[in-house]
């Protein structure tokens, strides 16, 4: 049988006698042959040749790397790096999830179009039904959208889901504070960190704060560009209606009084945040005091994000 | 009967031997410790992400061992020339694929088992628990799906290569498991030949999807009704022995030849 002699063979040949034994006589006949020598120079050419592009790609890279707008993407973590561009959609898969584990495990509900054995059987086989989770038990979607979050780091709702149920049904304002932070980390310019922020400060009771907040969502949203334009429109409306709460409690009626009439331009339907506006114009106070309102909002809020969730799943 | 266990026996000597099943073990273990280090917004005592991703893993680990296992049983004995030393013996040749299906799915489904008390093991130490009458149900189930896996590596490795038969029995049965269940809504937007087409398909394959409790388990619903789980497990045992035939008539015939060894 033939076969090819390797580079590595032929060397080791170059270095044996005639019979493949190595030659007999001292150390002159173990002298490598010039063909022999000219490979190993040759070798060792292209080592250094591998070893100076190493070096240049090397120093690309570094150059490249310096660049701010991919230095940018170097906070975005192994995850990010080793997905690349379907993160994103690994992100969406763990927010469904999430969604999913809010709901008992029961999955979205779709018309049946068979009503054969096998359809009953994975009717009964799988949860089926309208849970939600409660309290504590809440608790239970953090992992999902903890996965989410850290897939697709620009991800602002997980962020932004996970510091709402954390400051309100698991009673921990502080992990709010934190995932928000970590949010503002990796979206520094999005709204709706900050306008998540204003809430948390409401619930807490730091007025103040909360200003400073819904004031730096206002003038981010302004330079905001695309996305839902419905959904932009209902969060405008919302950092509006909170400011200008917020603006009563400062003793600037007139300023929250634009904010409605701002809100209600926008949604001619709000009727009671027209009638208080009126009430501001003419009396410069209202009945019913902004902390009473702010709190019948954020309890509103809550109940919303539920029916919210609902119907997505029904759609 | 005994033949057929010697037989089942030979698949587990030969599968420990491989030492497949230690790595998966290693692998399970490594990934929970890895699950339960992770810190999830400063949140402890979280488990149910634990109980659903760790029954992701035990199905994930299962297939693939049952699949490995069963697929490259026929191959091998044929590869290595020992199928003439069997055959020799007076051994029929159900009796050598029943054998070899009772050998490769025993070994899954105890390596199933293992896979859940592990997993038991960590949820409880979490916090979390599971109930016991689901966990059995869902186990049942489970082993009743790897007699039907095993049973397909079986029928496709009769004919085809090792590699072959395990790369078919697994993209049909992830294909069953996934888009099965999907062809009904497809077939609403369609017509004509193409819906029948479709429909056949969705009659045709096994429909693997309604072995599967991990749901149940992880969101503590109750026990599946005993005439369900009957019914399903009647479905297994009906799958398993249609792919045996099937196998059996394929092999029956098949000529080895000393040659192509």
């Amino acid at each position: 049988m033939k076969t090819i002699p390797t580079p590595a063979f032929r060397l080791r040949q170059d270095y044996a006698g005639q019979d493949g034994h190595p030659p007999k006589g001292g150390a002159q006949n173990q002298i490598p042959s010039r063909p022999a020598c000219r490979e190993g120079q040759g070798r060792i050419g292209i080592s250094i040749a591998v070893m100076v592009l190493w070096c240049l790609a090397f120093a690309l890279a570094c150059r490249l790397l310096n660049r701010p707008e991919l230095q940018k993407h170097a906070g975005a973590g192994l995850i990010a790096e080793v997905l690349g561009e379907t993160r994103l959609e690994v992100s969406e898969l763990f927010f469904e999830q999430a969604d999913l584990v809010f709901h008992r495990g029961a999955g979205h509900f779709h018309r049946q179009v068979l009503d054969d054995w096998f359809t009953r059987m994975r009717k009964e086989v799988a949860p089926s039904g309208h849970f939600h989770l409660h309290n504590r038990g809440v608790l239970e979607i953090m992992p999902w959208l903890y996965f989410a979050a850290h897939a697709d780091p620009r991800n602002v709702t997980a962020y932004t889901v996970a510091a709402f149920w954390l400051a309100g049904e698991a009673g921990r304002p502080d992990l709010a504070e934190g995932v928000l932070d970590e949010a503002l980390r990796n979206n520094p310019g999005d709204y709706r960190v900050y306008m998540e922020k204003g809430n948390l400060a409401v619930r807490e009771g730091k007025y103040a704060e909360a200003s400073r907040f819904f004031n730096a969502a206002q003038v981010l949203f302004r330079k905001t560009t695309g996305g839902d334009k419905e959904q932009l429109r209902i969060d405008l409306a919302e950092i509006l209606t909170y400011r200008g709460l917020l603006y009563e409690l400062e003793g600037d009626p007139a300023r929250a009084a634009r904010n409605y009439r701002e809100v209600t331009d926008m949604f001619p339907g709000r009727l009671r945040l027209k009638e208080r506006m009126l009430e501001l114009e003419k009396k410069l106070h209202a009945a019913t005091p902004p902390e009473e309102l702010l709190d019948a909002i954020l309890l509103q809020r809550r109940v919303m994000c539920a029916e919210n969730e609902d119907v997505k799943r029904e759609e | 009967m005994i033949k057929t266990l010697v037989i089942a026996q030979q698949v587990w000597r030969e599968t420990l031997r491989r030492k497949d099943l230690y790595v998966l073990f290693i692998l399970l273990l490594a990934f929970f410790v890895a699950l339960m280090t992770l810190n999830v917004f400063g949140l402890k005592s979280l488990v149910n992400h634990i109980k659903e991703l760790g029954l992701l893993l035990v199905w994930i680990f299962g297939w693939f061992l049952t699949v490995g296992v069963s697929a490259r049983q026929l191959p091998q004995e044929e590869k290595s020339g020992t199928i003439f030393s069997l055959l020799a013996k007076p051994v029929g040749r159900a009796e050598l694929l029943i054998g070899k299906w009772l050998g490769a799915s025993s070994l899954a489904g105890l390596a199933t088992f293992f896979f859940y008390i592990i997993l038991t093991g960590i949820v409880v130490a979490r916090g979390g628990n599971f109930s016991p009458v689901l966990a059995a149900e869902a186990f049942l189930l489970q082993f009743c799906f790897i007699g039907v896996l095993a049973a397909l590596g079986l029928l496709f490795s009769a004919r085809m290569h090792g590699d072959a038969a395990a790369t078919l029995t697994a993209v049909l049965s992830v294909a069953a498991f996934l888009l099965l269940p999907q062809a009904p809504q497809w077939s609403a937007n369609l017509d004509g030949w193409q819906r029948q087409v479709l429909l056949a398909v969705y009659y045709a394959l096994p429909h693997l999807e309604i072995f599967d409790l991990r749901r149940r388990m992880v969101y503590d619903w109750e026990a599946l009704r005993l005439e369900t789980l009957v019914m399903i497990i009647a479905y297994g045992v009906l799958m398993t022995a249609a792919f045996l035939l099937i196998a059996w008539l394929a092999y029956r015939n098949k000529k080895f030849s000393r040659d192509i060894l």
